[in-house]
This record gives structure tokens, sequence and C-alpha cells, in this order.
């Protein structure tokens, strides 16, 4: 008996032991991510935390959809026909329905990564030059694609500005935080809308010095590379109103040795956008697995159609088909064929098929197309038909070969060269009208020709997201009938709210006009 | 050997020489006479002692010199009986007088409800034997003040909402810690889609008493883990005596509470029509007509045919009946030496929608084994595994979701074809008009989601008892649970048809361990003081891992397993684990059961805290004053028992996920094929418990010799330190720390009035429970009105509140929808600065009453649950109510209150064909669609006959009871959408049904 007894006071005491012992056991450190130390401190490291900055463009919130469709929904070329409600209000520019916080949030988390990554690539052991050169260029060049689409947004164009309701450019912040009393302690104002372009170039400057023409070479159009820099600048400039350096930026990217990609003419136009990879692609954000696609709800392809292949308009819906070509721009591309009234046509006993579509020779208006029967069927746009091999997997380009043209005709326009102005637009022209023939005299002078060039540049880049900053820049009302908006460039809407979060408890931050 | 057991004869010879022996036989009974077996009869001051006979009677050897015999019984009072000169002695047992012998367990120890000082409720088993229900914390539910119970949706074993005295967090979790037999639960549902509720594992048939430690001096003793407050789950114990088996089944069914009236396909065409003419008033009234009928793919038709057109009953052919089935078996029994517990039972219901069911099967096995004297093993196992068919989408507006598609079906679409198939499938040519253009039914029975959870908790438990006064307990527990959720969309199913289906392969593992150690010592001085001290320590680790593969592109429906896949396109998993160091004690203290005061505080150590703040020391004290023991109250009959208590204590919350305090580096991006490293979490060394502190007086008094009692508590508590991201601007590249920041406030009064008005053959018990509850947020942090991240948690206004604009109504002269803005003023436009603090999620009152009535072998149980205060969005009548401004059915209720003319002073405005009127904002703007749940509903309502005795016993059975029962059979509410019980979005959600069953129960 007293032996039991004594096996189990032993017994007793061994747990006793055991359970002190297990105080070192409150140190479980995370499994799944790792301390902030160690993250930065190799090339992996570093490489990895590069893909993260791109891995942010392929969001909902950027070129994923918002920094198309938003603006394109908001711009005078679109109608949201209410198929999942998705971008009605945008569409229809009702005050607050505008790009939206998650941009500002993840572009301020990019800049923060790429400050952290700029502070700790220099130091990193077994980097060779040319790395380091890379890690840098690539970096600069985020930075400022990142601050570009920010301040292009959130604050007036430096070609126009309504000088009375102008807060400001948008945050510039060059510290990586990494703490979180600084974090906390943080209050940011807005630089100035020069200060914000400043800040853009000098990253540009930079990325255009360390990174070679190409970039990555043979996936070049997916990283960050000389010519994409090159091509990013004239847009910028153009934005800037400085016309000499969007041409000579423009000139540039043209006349690059080595570069990426190259123009299509009208036999291959529609075979480019059914590639995966755009032919005339300078950029693009890459989505390599299918898996990283964004779904059938918001994918560029679910928003722009229903379609899942060409011509399949009686087969099953594929996407939600939220934003369509309003009768202005299926005029304007000429394509004829579709009811005027409701853009829509319902399928009936007596008239099962929608009706034939006619086609003008413009190339260009090859991809748009009946959709699928979901509350009837609407001419939709194709541009994206999950073309990677996967349904709603599109990569997405970001900047392509046609914009250095129209970039330059326009700079040429804007500095008195009407004639170098009027031969860049018929580059245009002859890759995209099939039979087009150079008129043996100039067919558009003066404002005339500034129009047509902002013409092609509405037809070449439809729900591309450069419209709505076309009109911006230049102070053009949005006029739409359907559904009834007409938008004085001074209306406030025309700006996004500043994400309320920001200027709350901030003295330092003003939030935009009107809100 | 040999030697030492002459020694032990000589010995016993001794004791027998010195002490002369006399036989004493007898018979036990109750008090109607009825023998009593297996009754104790002890010789008191000694161990001598024997059981009786089945037939009441016992022989027993006494010393000479015994004066008393102790007569003891399982639910008996015991009772002493002088021996005298007597050789005969027959006693007749009393049967307990239980407000007096009732003990609560309050957590590593078991305490007289005497000598309780703080808030406690305790359920018993007779309270929720039988209910049809899938597990112990839905038998909480209205019978305990204080603790509201709610269901998130109607799904047979789905989540549930347990918050105890009002919520007191913003971000950390709200949920009571779970002990069952010693063994603390986890209750995270890991990363499982499929509902889940961790508490299913336990037949809740299988458990003797659930004590609910509400304030935070009760709960105290388990510190860091006890904010939220503490529920004590204990099973049913084998008992001394001969084996018992007890059978039990039911069978049911249940079915919708209600289905939602919508319009005809004409009626739609008609109200469309006229949205169209509202919205665009030029239009000809034939060009309205056939903008409507073209949404119904029609082209424009005469009159005649649209009055002919069929209207399809999406609703009714969704919500059908579902059945309930339980059976359970159980058996105990033992000796003195050793006692045992088992128990087997298999459960399964299925939903009034299809294909979502529940199924359990369950085994429950405990040992108690006396190795010697002084030393107990105690040996608890339940292994269960329970499934769930899912639906293929819940709680959300899927499509595809019957709970939420079925009632905007546009009437037009036909269900199924002349041949029976299903109408509408992708590939077949045929299309179903309108936004919901999936066929539910054949999406809810192609679909394939299934979750099943094999669990096992365990324990052991060394008891050793080295003096009559000192216990010392070692117990080993493991709470194991894997969880597996195979989902397979069917290829051809309208979301995954163009990607030839979809399997998702998840496994979620478990293992949570738990080793706890005390010292219990209790000690009586000259009679009048009583001293308790408990002390212990404990370590728990909870470990989770997680594990999920997406496969899709299946060649045939038939092939539902990842092999049969063309491609994976997702692949991902994770591991965590948190693990807490404690050391815990108490001294307990009462003069002459009068005066009551009791000390308790824990160490807790917790790995989810930052290095300067991994500790923390929670202490509580309470006092209690028996007044019916002084001698002024002695003598009154009248008050049978009357105690006052108050108690301080602290406690801690812990439920943040772990590592929140380190700054971490993430890898979950992806980019160009390889990983993205960011910067994905800001540190906090310091980040530490949010603490509750509490103060609770209460009150328990019974008249008339029990039969009115009375238990009031009113407390006031404070958490602060809350757990809480602080916002950063997001320009830092974050968004939020982790940080304690913030004060909430909760004041409650909780009453439970018990009165028993006849208590002979005709009984009856009624008993009600009311809690009232105030909350409010009484500081944030830099001193901010309202929270950066969330406008609606503000200073001063309770959490849970909705800061919105208000609807005003419908304009009469216009039929146009109307706000107010922050003056009072009408506006079409209400913007964020006409918002307001409007109702909030959690009732401000609550509670039940239970009435049971008993009249020979007959008894009727009714017991009623009600809330009140609380405010909900119906966002599945939001939707019903677009008034074919979109492209789906409407209620009839919309159709019928319309505004038609001027003049017209209704509650919905005029059919509008867009989502808003022009220049105004949208329909679903402020508090339009936001509305009072309260309800009183018969939550249970119990018939039952139990067999008489005199005729069982000839077969020699214990009991048969026969009984039917209905839940949720009557609900008083003016709640428009389909139930008012349910947390979270309501759109798309299984609702609440009504269940009916009759069962069987033998004891033999």
């Amino acid at each position: 008996m007293k032996k039991v007894n004594n096996k189990i006071i032993l017994l007793f005491i061994f747990t006793g032991v055991i359970v002190q012992s297990c105080k070192k056991q409150l140190d479980i450190p995370s499994r799944n991510s790792i301390d902030a130390s160690l993250a930065l401190t190799n090339k992996a490291g570093i490489e990895n935390s590069i893909n993260s900055v791109y891995s942010i463009l392929k969001r909902e919130s950027h070129y994923g959809r918002d920094l198309f469709s938003i603006p394109e929904a908001m711009a005078d070329v679109a109608f949201a026909n209410n198929r999942s409600g998705r971008l009605i209000n945008e569409n229809r520019n009702i005050s607050g329905s505008n790009i939206t916080t998650a941009l500002w949030t993840g572009s301020y988390g990019g800049i923060n990564e790429i400050n952290l990554t700029l502070a700790a690539a220099p130091g990193i052991p077994g980097a060779t030059a040319a790395e380091k050169s890379r890690w840098e260029g690539e970096l600069k060049f985020l930075r400022s694609l990142l601050l570009f689409d920010l301040v292009k947004n959130y604050a007036y164009i430096p070609t126009f500005t309504v000088p009375a309701q102008d807060k400001g450019g948008v945050v510039i912040n060059l510290q990586g935080f990494d703490n979180p009393t600084a974090a906390a302690a943080f209050r940011p104002s807005r630089a100035t809308v020069a200060a914000c372009y400043a800040q853009i170039m000098s990253d540009l400057y930079a990325a255009i010095n360390l990174l070679v023409s190409n970039g990555r070479g043979s996936t070049g159009r997916n990283y960050a590379s000389k010519h994409a820099a090159l091509a990013l600048g004239s847009r910028i400039k153009l934005y800037q109103g400085d016309w000499v350096k969007a041409d000579s930026f423009a000139t540039a990217a043209i006349t690059i040795s080595g570069g990426i990609g190259a123009m299509t003419n009208t036999t291959n136009y529609v075979s480019g956008w059914r590639a995966a990879d755009h032919p005339e692609g300078i950029f693009q954000v890459w989505y390599a697995t299918l898996n990283e696609n964004i779904g059938q709800n918001t994918a560029l392809s679910a928003t722009h159609t229903t379609l899942s292949a060409p011509g399949a308009f009686d087969k099953t819906r594929q996407g939600q088909g939220d934003l369509m070509p309003n009768g202005f721009l299926l005029t304007q591309l000429g394509v004829s064929g579709w009811p005027p009234a409701t853009l829509s046509f319902s399928p009936t006993v007596l008239q099962p098929l929608p009706p034939t579509l006619t086609y003008s020779n413009d190339i260009r208006n090859r991809l748009f197309e009946w959709g699928v029967n979901a509350s009837g069927h609407y001419v939709e746009c194709t541009k994206w038909l999950g073309k990677n091999g996967g349904a709603h997997w599109d990569n997405v380009v970001v900047l392509r070969w046609p914009e250095l043209y129209l970039n330059r005709a326009e700079a040429k326009y804007q500095q008195g060269d009407q004639v170098g102005a009027w031969n860049d637009l018929n580059v245009i022209r002859t890759a995209r009208y099939a039979g087009f023939v150079i008129p043996v005299v100039q067919d558009f002078t003066g404002t005339a020709l500034l129009d047509e060039i902002l013409r092609q540049r509405m037809l070449e880049y439809a729900f591309e997201g450069l419209r709505f900053f076309d009109l911006k820049r230049y102070g053009i009302s949005i006029t739409k009938t359907n559904p009834v908006v007409n938008l004085p460039a001074t209306d406030f809407r025309l700006l996004p709210r500043i994400p309320t979060g920001e200027v709350d408890g901030n003295p330092n931050m003003v939030q935009n006009f009107g809100y | 050997m040999r030697k030492l057991l002459t020694a032990l004869a000589a010995v016993l010879l001794f004791s027998v020489q010195l002490f002369a022996q006399k036989i004493i036989t007898g018979k036990v009974t109750d008090d109607k006479g009825s023998p009593i077996a297996n009754a104790s009869v002890v010789v008191k001051g000694t161990r001598v002692g024997t059981v009786t006979k089945a037939d009441g009677t016992f022989s027993i050897s006494v010393p000479a010199n015994a004066q008393t015999l102790v007569i003891s019984s399982v639910d008996m009072s015991p009772q002493e009986m002088a021996i005298g000169s007597q050789s005969t002695i027959s006693i007749s047992l009393k049967t307990d007088d239980k407000s007096l012998q009732e003990v609560v367990v309050t957590g590593y120890q078991t305490v007289r409800k005497k000598d309780v000082a703080s808030a406690i409720s305790k359920i018993s088993a007779a309270d929720i034997d039988n209910l049809p229900i899938a597990n112990f914390a839905q038998a909480m539910q209205g019978r305990a003040a204080g603790v509201a119970v709610s269901a998130t949706n109607g799904i047979p074993g789905g989540a549930l909402s347990v918050i105890i005295r009002g919520v007191g967090s913003i971000s950390a979790g709200t949920t009571p810690l779970y002990v069952v037999d010693g063994i603390q639960l986890n209750t995270s549902t890991g990363s499982i889609n499929t509902a889940n509720n961790p508490l299913n594992f336990l037949n809740p048939d299988d458990i003797e008493s659930i004590e609910i430690l509400k304030d935070a001096a009760a709960a105290s003793i388990y510190g860091a883990k006890a904010a939220n407050g503490v529920v004590l789950v204990t099973t049913k114990k084998g008992k001394i005596g001969k084996t018992k088996f007890s059978f039990n089944t039911y069978i049911g069914q249940s079915s919708p509470l209600k289905l939602l009236e919508t319009l005809s396909s004409q009626e739609w065409i008609q109200l469309r029509t006229e949205a169209n003419l509202n919205a665009n008033p030029a239009l000809t009234q034939t060009a309205a007509l056939t903008s409507a009928l073209g949404l119904f793919n029609l082209p424009l038709i005469s009159q005649g045919k649209i009055d002919s057109l069929p209207t399809y009953d999406w609703q009714d052919a969704s919500f059908g009946k579902g059945t309930i089935f339980n059976s359970e078996f159980s058996m105990n029994g033992g000796n003195q030496n050793l006692t045992y517990y088992l128990s087997g039972s298999y459960s399964k219901q299925t939903s009034f929608i299809h294909p979502t069911d529940f199924q359990r099967g369950a085994l429950l096995s405990k040992v108690n084994f006396k190795i010697n004297d002084k030393i107990t093993l105690d040996n608890n196992i339940s292994i269960s595994t329970f499934s769930q068919n899912a639906p293929y989408s819940q709680g959300n507006t899927g499509f595809g979701n019957p709970a939420f598609a079925s009632s905007l079906m546009f009437p037009i679409n036909p269900i199924y074809n002349n041949d029976g198939t299903y109408y509408g499938m992708p590939g077949s040519g045929q299309i179903i008009a309108g936004t919901f253009n999936h066929n539910i039914l054949a999406t809810g029975n192609l679909v394939n989601y299934f979750a099943r959870t094999n669990q096992f908790v365990g324990s052991s438990s060394l008891i050793y008892k080295p003096t009559a006064n000192l216990t010392l307990k070692t117990l080993i527990g493991m709470d194991y649970r894997l969880t597996q959720d195979h989902r397979y969309t069917d290829p051809r199913v309208n979301d995954f048809f163009s990607i030839g289906g979809l399997l998702s392969e998840q496994s979620d593992w478990n293992t949570n361990l738990i080793s706890t150690t005390t010292a219990n010592y209790n000690k009586r001085f000259k009679d009048v003081h009583n001293v308790n001290v408990l002390a212990g320590v404990e370590y728990r680790r909870d470990q989770n891992q997680w594990f999920q593969a997406d496969v899709q592109g299946f060649p045939s429906y038939l092939l539902q397993y990842a092999s049969a896949g063309a491609t994976g396109d997702n692949a991902t998993g994770q591991w965590t684990a948190s693990s807490n160091f404690s050391q815990f004690g108490k001294v307990g203290y009462s003069f002459k059961s009068k005066y009551i005061f009791n000390y308790t505080i824990r160490r807790d150590g917790s790995s989810r805290f930052g290095i300067n703040n991994k500790f923390g020391i929670f202490q509580s004290v309470q006092f209690a004053w028996n007044v019916k023991e002084e001698s002024f109250l002695k003598n009154t009959s009248a008050i049978s028992d009357l105690k006052l208590r108050y108690s301080f204590g602290q406690a801690g919350n812990d439920q943040i996920p772990n590592t929140q305090y380190a700054q971490l580096y993430s890898a979950t991006r992806l980019y160009g094929g390889g990983s993205g490293l960011f910067p994905s979490q800001l540190g906090n060394p310091d980040l530490t418990w949010e603490t509750r502190e509490e103060s609770n007086v209460g009150l328990d008094l019974s008249l008339f010799k029990n039969r009115v009692s009375l238990t009031v508590d009113a407390y006031k508590k404070i958490n602060r330190d809350l757990l809480l991201a602080r916002s950063l601007y997001n320009t830092t590249g974050f968004t939020s720390v982790q940080q304690n920041l913030g004060k909430i406030e909760n004041k409650g009064l909780e009453i439970l009035l018990s009165v028993t008005p006849f208590d002979r053959a005709f009984k009856w018990t009624s008993s009600f429970n009311i809690a009232f509850q105030k909350n409010k947020v009484l500081e944030l942090y830099d001193g901010l009105p309202f929270l950066p991240a969330d406008a609606s948690i503000r200073v001063g206004e309770p959490l849970g509140a909705f800061f919105i604009s208000e609807w005003a109504g419908v304009n009469p002269a216009l039929g146009r929808g109307m706000w107010y803005d922050i003056n009072g003023n009408i506006t079409y436009n209400p913007g964020t600065a006409d918002r307001k603090v409007i109702g909030t999620i959690y009732p401000k009152q609550f509670g039940g009453w239970n009435n049971t009535i008993s009249y020979k072998g007959f008894s009727l149980d009714a017991f009623f649950q009600y809330e009140y205060g609380r405010v909900r969005q119906d966002a599945q009548f939001l939707f019903a109510m677009r008034m074919t401004s979109a492209t789906f059915n409407t209620l009839q209720y919309g159709f019928d209150t319309r505004w038609k003319k001027p003049g017209d002073i209704v509650p919905t405005p005029r059919p509008f064909t867009a989502t808003a009127e022009t220049n105004s904002v949208s329909w679903e703007t402020g508090t339009r669609y936001y509305f009072k749940t309260d309800y009183i509903r018969l939550k249970q309502l119990t018939l039952a006959y139990d067999l008489p005795a005199s005729i069982l016993k000839r077969f020699s059975i214990d009991g048969v009871k026969f009984y039917v029962q209905g839940l949720n059979l009557w609900t008083y509410s003016k709640w428009k959408g389909y139930d008012p019980e349910f947390t979270g979005a309501n759109s798309g959600i299984i609702p609440q049904g009504k269940n009916t069953t009759i069962g069987l129960q033998i004891r033999f």
C-alpha cells in the first residue's frame, strides 16, 4: 500500500516538474511569417520583396480592374447596365463613387515596401553591382508608377487645374516605416502637385539610368525596363504639359534599340489581343498562374463581357458583363446594328437571335461583339477574355506601343509642329483602318487635329483607363446621354474623396474640395 | 507474506476482542414506504458499515460501544439514528432537500450552493433532457439570466454566439471559456468553410449540469481566459449500485417557420411597367410593358396572354421538410471501488432546405476506480464523429443559394422540364430569366459540400487523499479534433460549368493539451470556522494546422476526387500554436456558514503577448452573508433562505490571433511564379491582456419552504486595455498596429424568479428570468470621439450601434423615399454628416420563462424565450424589396403597400427602374431596412407521460416515458424576413425552423 502511494506521489512531483519546465514554451514564434529583422538580409529576400510590389499591381484596386474600369465608367464612353449592380454609381458620376480607398492603401503599402527594400538593398552580401542596379531601377520605376497613379486620380493634372478647388497633390513618403512608434506619430501632409511630379520624374530618371532596355530580357514586359520607363515618362510629361520632354521621351521609346514589343497592324491587331502576351506590350501586369485571376465578379474580363470565347453569345455566360460601350463609343468605333435606345437586345420567340452587327474598316471594332443573353444581349468589349488560357485569366497591359505615337502626336501638336503630329497620327491610322491611304493633303489641322488625336486615343484605348484622364487634363466636361450626365470639368466629383481615415485626426491633411 | 497475514489476523482478532460486537438488523424505506436498495448504513465515526439489499433490509455487526448509525442514500437526506438498546431499526429516509444540499461546480472545486458568493447560473440535466439540439450551448438559450445565446442561423449543428453579460471587447473575441470535465476546449473553428461548431462533439443528454460563471470574481480563477465568462460542463457519472440501463430515442421533423409572399408573374410585369413609367414618364404604356416583358424574355403579348402566364413558386419548392432522428443508450453502475458510465448515441437531423444536415455518432466512457482508500483514478473518454452536408453557399448572396435566391427567382422560370429534369441547366440552351439565373434546386442537389469532424476529448486524473482534509489531483487531458472539408462543385452547376467543376479539399487539425495539478485543503475548526485552501498549476497548449488544395477541370461529375481533376490551382496551409502557463490559488473562510469570504488569485503567462508583458495577475474577493443563519431569522419560517453577496474580480481576455505582438514579414503574395515577401505586421512588445474588472451584488431569497425563490444580481464591469487595432495613416504603409487601448463599460441587472404555486399531486413550477443590459464605450485613444476605422464605435455610445442616417418614410405627394438630415429636416440626399446612432445589435432585455406542470404521470413543459431592444438590418427583406428595379422578384408586401397616387400615406415608395430616384441616394441608405428583432418565442413545448411504477415493477423496469415535443412552435414578432433569431447578416442564411418530435425513454 505504501509503495503505491509513494509511486503516485512521485508521479505528482514529476508532473509538476514537467509543467514548470514548460515556462520556456511561452515563446512560440510564427511559422507562417518571418521576423522582420530576418527578411531583407539576403538576395532572395530582396527579390521576393520586389515581387511583392509587382503583386500589388495585380489587385482589383489597381490594374486588376479599378485603374481601367472605374475611370472608363466615369468618362463618356461606357454604360453600366446594372447586371450585377457594379459600377452603376461610377457611371452616373455620383459623389463618392470614384477610385477606392484600396488604391490609396495598397499604393502606399507598396511605396513603404519600396522604401524599406531600397534601404536594405545596398548592404546585401554577395549581390553584384548589376543586381543592385536592377533592384534599385525596378523599385524606383514602381515607386514612380504608384505615385503617378495616385496623383493623377487624387489631384488635378497640371494641364488643367481649378485653382480655387486645388488642395494639392498627394503625400510623398520616402521613409520606410518599420516600428510602431514612428508610424503612430506620422502626421503627413499633401505635397504640391508639382512636388509630386518632380518626385515621380526623379525616380523615373533613376530607373532609366539603372535599367537595361528590355529589363529582365525574355520576360521583360512583365517587369520594369528602360523601355517601360521611357514610355511611362512620355505619358507623365504629357500630363505635366511638358510637351518637349513628352516628345523626346516618346521618341526615345520608339527608337530604342533592344526594346520590347512592336506595333501591330490591321492583319494581326485582333490576334494580338487574343495572345497572352500582347505583342504591343512594353509593360504588363503578369498573372502567371490561373489562381491569380481576380475571378468571375470583378476581373477585367468579368467586368466587361459575359462571353467565354469570341462569338459565343449563345453559350454559357462566363462573366458579369457590367460595363458596356455606350452608343457614342460604338458609333465612333464604327459598329452599327444595335438597338439605340436600350443598347440591349432581348430575344423573343419571333426573333431569338440578336441582329447582325455591321463593322466599319476600323479593325479595333472587331473586339466589340454581342455578349451572352443575361437580362438581354449587349455589345461587349472582348479585350480581356481569359486569353492566358483559363476563365478570367488575362495579363493586363499597362504600356502599349500606340501610346508612344499618340503621345508624340499630341506633344508635337502642342509645340506647334502640326505636320509632325499628323505624321504620327497616320502611323496609328495606317495600323488600324483596313486599306487606309495617307491623304495627299493633310486632312486635319488646328484644333480639329488635336480633336482627332484625342479621338484616336479614345478608340485605341477604349476601356484601358486613359479617356477619363484625357478629359480631365484638358478640362473637357463629361457628357453622357444614358445615363444623363453633364459634368463640367470644374465639378468637385472629378476628384475622389481622400479616404476619410487619412484626414480624421490629422491637422496636416487637407480633404479634397466638396467632401 | 504469511507472517504478515498472521499478524493482520491477530490484529483483527484483537479488535474483535477489544470491542464486543452486537448485531443490528433493519429496513430502510423512503417516505412512501418503498424499500431503498444500496443505502449505506455506517456506524458514526468508524468505517464499519454495510449496504441495504434490494428489499431495503440490512444486517450490521456493530461494536458494543457504538452510539449512532448514519444512513444515507443517493438523493436522500442522510439520517442519524441513536442505537441505544435496539437490535432492529427501521428508518424512513426523506427525499433530499435540494436547496440545502445542492452543490455547484465553481472551477477546480465543487462547493455547496450555500457557500457560493459570486454570480453563477446552473442548468441541470432535467432542464435540457431530450431536446433535439446539436450541442449544449444551444441548451443554455433563455435558461440562464444574462447569458445571451443566439443561433447564427438555422443550420443543424451550426454556429452559435454566446455572450455572457454583454460585449466588452471591440476586436478581441467574445466567446466564453468552455471547460468540459476539467478540459478547456479550443473553440476556434480553424479555417474550415463549412458551418462548424466545436461544441458538437458532446451529446447534450450526457450532461449532468452546466454551470455558468458569470461575474469576473467567479471566473477569475480561470484568469486570462475568463473575461467573457466561463461555462463549466459536467457529464454524468456512474453511481454505485446495480447496473442501470437507459434507452432513449426520438424522431421527428422540421419545417420552415414562414415563407415570404412574393409576386406572381402578372404582378411583377405590372409593377415593372409602372416602375418604367415612373423612371421615364416619356415612355408610352406599350414601350414600358414591352421592356418589362423583355426581362422575362417575352415579346409584347396581349393582356389575355399575360394573364395566362404561369407562376412557379421556387420558394415552396426549395423549403421542404427536414427530419430528426436520435437514439442513445447508456449504462452505469459500480461498486464501492469502481463506478462507470457508458453512453453511445447516434443522431441525424436534416434541414428543411436540402441538402443541409447534421449527423453525429458519439461515445462517452467514464470510469472511476478507487485504487485504495486514498487514491482514485478517474478516466473520461469522449470519442465522436460528426458530419455535415453544407449548403452551396451559406449566409451569403450566392446566386445558387436557395435560402437567398428562392424568394428572388423570377416566377416565370419553370423549375422542372416535363420529363422531370431540371430546367435551365447550363449547356441546355434553356435560359433562366433574371439576375438569379441558376436552377437553385439543381445546385443544391448537385454540389457536394461535406465536412466531417472526428474529435477526441479525454482525460486521466489521479486523486490522492493523504488525509481526510487534503486532496491532491493531477489531470492530464487532451482535446483533439480533425475536420475534413470536401467541397465538390459539380461541373453541371452554372458557376463552375465553364471550368469543369471545382474541388476544394481541406484538413484542419486542432491539438489541445492541458495539464492541471491542484491541492485542496478543507478543515473545520471548533465546528464554526471552515477553511478551504486551493492551490494549483496549469499548462495548456493549443496547436492548429491546416492544409487546403483546390483542383478544377473534372471530365465527369461522377469523378469527385482530386486525382481526376485537370489542374491543381491552389494549395495552401498554415501552422499556429499558443501556450499558457498558470499558477492559481484560493482561500475560503466561512464562519458558522454565516459569513463567507473567498479570495482567489491567478498568475497567467501566455505566448500570445509581447516580451515585456507575458505575465498577468488576476484576483478576486467574494463576500456572502447567509442572513437566514442569524438568530433573528432562524425561526422565521416564511423565509427559508436569505443570502446577500458582494464580489469584485478581475479576468483577462487573450482572444486574439497568435503572434500579434511580433513584427513580421509574410510571403502570401505571388508575382511571376515567385513569392512576394512583404512587411505584414508592425510589432508591439508591450502587447498584453485585456482586463475586465467587475463588481457584483447579489441576493438569494427563498420563501415558504422554497416555494418562491428569487435571485437578483446587479453588476458593473469595465473592460480596459482593450486589444485594439490602432489605426495608422495608410501612408505609413500599414493600416493598424495592435495595442491595448480604450475602455468599455457594461452594467446590468439579472433576475431569476421561480415559484411553485401547486406542489401536491398537481404540481406547477414556473421560473422566469430576465436580464437588463447597458453597454457603453467609455474611452478610445488619443481623445478620439470615434474609431477611425469604424465610425459606429463612438465614445458614450454602445458597441454594436448603427451609425447611419434615418429613413423618413415616403413623401405622400411624390411617392419618393425621404430621409432626415442631421437637423431633422427632410432630405433626398443624406450625407455622412447626417448619420446618427440608431439602435444596437445587442438586445437590451432578454430571458426565458419556463413552466413545468405535472399531474400523476403526465408532465407538461412550456419554455418561452424572448428578447427586446435589438436592431438588425433585414438584408433578405432588402433584396426582396427592390420593387422590380432589379431583375428579381419582389414581396407582395411591397406591391400592396406601394405609393400609387398623390396623397397615399404608405410605407413603400413608388417603384422606380433604377437603384435610386433621380437626385437621391440609393433605396438602401440609412435605416430603411433596419428593424427591431423583438420576439417572444415558445421555444420548447414538451408533453410527457411516465408509466406508473406499479405496472413497470412487474417487468423490472424503472421507468418508461413517452413524450412529444415541439421547438419554435409559436413566435410573436413583427420581423418581416424569415426569422428574427440570427446573428450577422440574414441574407441567404437558412432560417430557424420548427421541430416536432416524439420520443420514448426506458430505464431498466
